[in-house]
């Protein structure tokens, strides 16, 4: 990753930059600091095009409700991952045309969108309307008539526990002439109207008022509740009609979806390279910027910028001075880094430890889940799913991790001897996990020991690469000699030669001498002690390797619930019960063991490369190199084949 | 039936008992789960991912149980003859990881809530999730083990 800087004129600025978002490759520094450096800000100003980013933001969103509603009414099966369309350059500007009559269209279905919107509160109004009617359909007087010469009308609702009998009474004690009637009731309240002399109206009121009564009212409505009703009901149906005409609209043809997808990435095209200009540094004829290219990208980026007579220059970063990450790794290789990914991208100046794991992950993998079955189905949907849906980026690499997990699952299989567990006997061409699980458990932990000094390697190597020698003989090697002393130690004379647990107790010694010796010649003051404590540390070792036992646990566990399945089956007997029984089980339980060993498998074959691969070396927190490129959503444009 | 085979019997029952974790931890990470979802629906497989992983206890419990009954024969066939110390022995062997089990399942089914919450805010970060409540998984691993090795080398 190299560091570049760039002066060009103003005028070129827009070609410039679009030739420099097709190429994707250079990534443009924020020049914050050097806007507070005074020697700069004497000279310079913070160009940028905030109106063209906000026209075209208004513009995206706009699309963008276009394309989710028309995405609602598309027929059309969408893809388990979204993957862009690889589209010529002559292609994509084919479809595109002027942009003017897509423009167009997206304006026209925008104003449907908006007109849906409408139709559908309207409804919504209605369809409450209609509900504050329904309890008022037995009220025979038309809603506005409020009162007549002599009568005073009113409607209106009571506490559903308030006492109608006890109301009609205090009513026509208040008058003479009183007419209440109760026209309904649910849990909340009553519906009552009540009709009387205009002389009385107070008292009757009043009267009224003392049990709770609230007037209703239909602003706006003429006629009868039921009258209303039956004219809501017509408006309603024609509301719904009018939605589902505009809704007829929304289904469009496949190049008229195509067409409004290039806008759409046209649109964002455009938005970022406006944007871009925040980062770029102007005077009043000419504009600056820094940032960085990748070494074997830059003689193209510099050929293109002579091309329009830009000053540029290309350096080398200087030392310890962090750059954008960008992991190369070849084909093989290059799916695996997506397990550093999740982790966290390698400093600049850090070794990338996705080569050195990769395999260790693969064989982790299959070994906690051998199965050939197992292997062989997840492989073959993982490239399925890669073959259909030709996914980019996270989930392509993700994909392709577990092709090989599963070739590696389906290798173990064959080793330990599974097919759905035990469903076909097969004669394990190694050895049954089950029937030496001591073997096994050693194994696992020697793979372990293999995995951690090969970590501790890397270590060493960036200490030595770094000058510090000495640190890596007390960090590193001698580790190397008091743990293989350990082992020769405790089992050397049973298991490996007689004699050699004595050469292990030599060795032992000399590194534990070593271990707290050492701190005495590099450490200062109370430092000199930290020796002993860094003896301890032979603890944290321990647990590091005993936690590859999971090698063997978690391949147990795959193993045998599949035979429990494969038993649980048997147990229906034969006959054509038995067989459908046992297929219907079978199905279910190995689909369940799948699943589960699967993620259990995937995780822990993460978690140790992360905790116990990583803590011996890794730091981690390098930050992604991000071009300026096109960053599209539906469409990417390829060379054109020759 | 022998005092033997009744005590094989209970090592079977003790180590089923490492499902009371995992339905505790399923449960916990189910709720929180939920109110995620109810935020965002497009979250429902990542954090179904997380809410599996407190899961795997139960399984354990229930492979180390099946061992032992069919080790004694219980499961079809002819019940095998079990000395009182083989007996309590495999008992001894089905404790492990019914009793870790228990904890390490709860346990884990928090973390595994509190990283259902992480990619409430930070979707991308799911792996970070997984591993951390993946840590807690290892003491079930361990005793599944402890378990397996202790069974395996019963004699009846």
């Amino acid at each position: 990753m190299n560091k570049l800087s760039v002066i060009g004129l103003e005028a070129d600025k827009a070609e410039i930059l679009r030739r420099l978002q097709d190429l994707g490759v250079v990534e443009i520094n924020d020049p914050q600091a050097k806007l507070t450096d005074a020697e700069w800000a004497a000279i310079i100003h913070k160009d940028s095009d905030e109106d063209q980013v906000s026209a075209l933001e208004a513009e995206l969103n706009k699309v963008e409700i276009v394309l989710n509603t028309v995405a609602k009414y598309d027929t059309e099966k969408k893809p388990l991952f979204a993957s862009r369309k690889p589209m010529t350059k002559a292609e994509y500007a084919k479809v595109l045309g002027s942009g003017d009559s897509v423009q167009q269209k997206v304006n026209e279905l925008y104003e449907r969108v908006e007109q849906w919107n409408e139709k559908r509160s309207e409804e919504n109004v209605i369809v409450s309307q209609q509900a504050s009617l329904t309890p008022w359909m037995s009220y025979e007087l038309p809603l506005e008539l409020s009162e007549t010469r002599e009568v005073r009308v009113f409607y209106g609702v009571i506490p559903a526990v308030a006492d109608t009998e006890a109301l009609k009474k205090k009513v026509s004690e208040a008058s003479d002439a009183t007419e209440v009637s109760v026209l309904g009731k649910d849990t909340e309240q009553q519906y009552v109207s009540a009709l009387c002399m205009r002389a009385d109206e107070e008292e009757v009121l009043d009267a009224l008022k003392s049990f709770g009564f609230t007037a209703a009212s239909f602003k706006g409505m003429k006629g009868t509740a039921s009258e209303n009703m039956e004219k809501l009901g017509q408006r309603l149906t024609q509301v719904r009609e009018e939605q589902k005409a505009l809704e007829a609209q929304f289904v469009l043809a496949p190049e008229e979806k195509a067409q409004i997808q290039c806008y759409y990435d046209e649109q964002v095209v455009l938005r970022d390279r406006a944007k871009i200009c925040d980062r770029l540094l102007a005077t009043k004829k000419a504009f600056y910027f820094d940032g960085w290219v990748p070494a074997e990208k830059q003689s193209e980026v510099i050929q293109t910028l002579e091309e329009y007579g830009c000053w540029s220059e290309v350096k080398e970063p200087e030392k310890g001075e962090e750059t954008p990450v960008l992991m190369k790794n070849n084909n093989l290789i290059y799916p695996v880094q997506v397990i550093t990914e999740l982790y966290s991208l390698p400093k600049s100046y850090e070794v990338d430890p996705t080569p050195i794991f990769a395999a260790f992950y693969i064989v982790f993998f299959g070994m906690m889940f051998a199965d050939i079955a197992y292997g062989l189905i997840l492989a073959g949907l993982c490239a399925f799913a890669l073959w259909k849906y030709k996914p980019e980026g996270l989930a392509f690499r993700l994909l392709k991790t577990l092709v090989y997990c599963g070739i590696s699952t389906a290798i173990w299989g064959v080793l330990f001897g599974g097919f759905f567990g035990d469903m076909i006997k097969i004669k394990p061409l190694w050895m049954n996990p089950l029937e030496n699980a001591m073997f096994i458990l050693a194994f696992s932990c020697i793979l372990g020991v293999v995995h951690l000094f090969i970590g501790m390697g890397v270590k060493a190597y960036m200490q030595i690469r770094d000058g510090h020698l000495f640190d890596a003989i007390c960090d590193v090697f001698i580790w190397y000699v008091f743990i293989i002393g350990l082992a020769l130690l405790l089992f050397g004379n049973s298991y490996v030669a007689p004699g050699s647990g004595t050469i292990g107790k030599y060795m032992a010694i000399i590194g534990a001498v070593w271990i707290v010796g050492c701190e005495f010649i590099r450490g200062k003051g109370i430092g000199k002690l930290v020796g002993l404590w860094n003896l301890y540390g032979t603890t944290s070792y321990l647990a590091d390797i005993l936690s590859y036992s999971r090698l063997l646990a978690l391949g147990l566990a795959s193993a045998v619930i599949a035979q429990v399945f494969n038993m649980l089956g048997r147990m229906l007997g034969k006959g054509v019960v038995g067989v459908i029984g046992f297929i219907v089980i079978a199905v279910i339980g190995h689909t369940v063991n799948f699943l589960i060993n699967a993620l259990g498998s995937f995780v822990h074959a993460s978690r140790l490369q992360y905790v116990e691969f990583f803590g011996k070396f890794y730091e981690g927190g390098g930050v992604p190199y991000q071009p300026f490129e096109r960053k599209t959503k539906y469409t990417k444009i390829v060379k054109e084949d020759k | 039936m022998t005092l033997g085979q009744a005590l094989a019997v209970l090592g079977a029952a003790l180590a089923a008992l490492a499902g009371v974790g995992s339905a505790l931890g399923v449960g916990v990470a189910g709720e929180a789960a939920n109110g995620v979802v109810a935020e965002d629906p497009n979250k429902f497989g990542q954090t179904l991912v997380l809410q599996a992983l407190p899961g795997t206890q139960g399984i354990y419990g229930l492979l180390v149980a099946f061992l032992i009954l069919s080790k004694i024969g219980l499961l079809g066939g002819q019940i095998a003859d079990v000395s009182t110390f083989s007996g309590l022995a495999l008992l001894a062997s089905g404790a492990p990881v019914g009793i870790v089990g228990i904890w390490s399942g709860w346990a884990q089914g928090k973390a595994a809530a509190a990283g259902i919450q992480l990619i409430a805010k930070r979707p991308s970060e799911l792996a970070k999730g997984m591993i951390y409540a993946a840590m807690v998984e290892t003491y079930a691993v361990l005793a599944l083990l402890v378990s397996f090795l202790m069974y395996s080398n019963v004699q009846l």
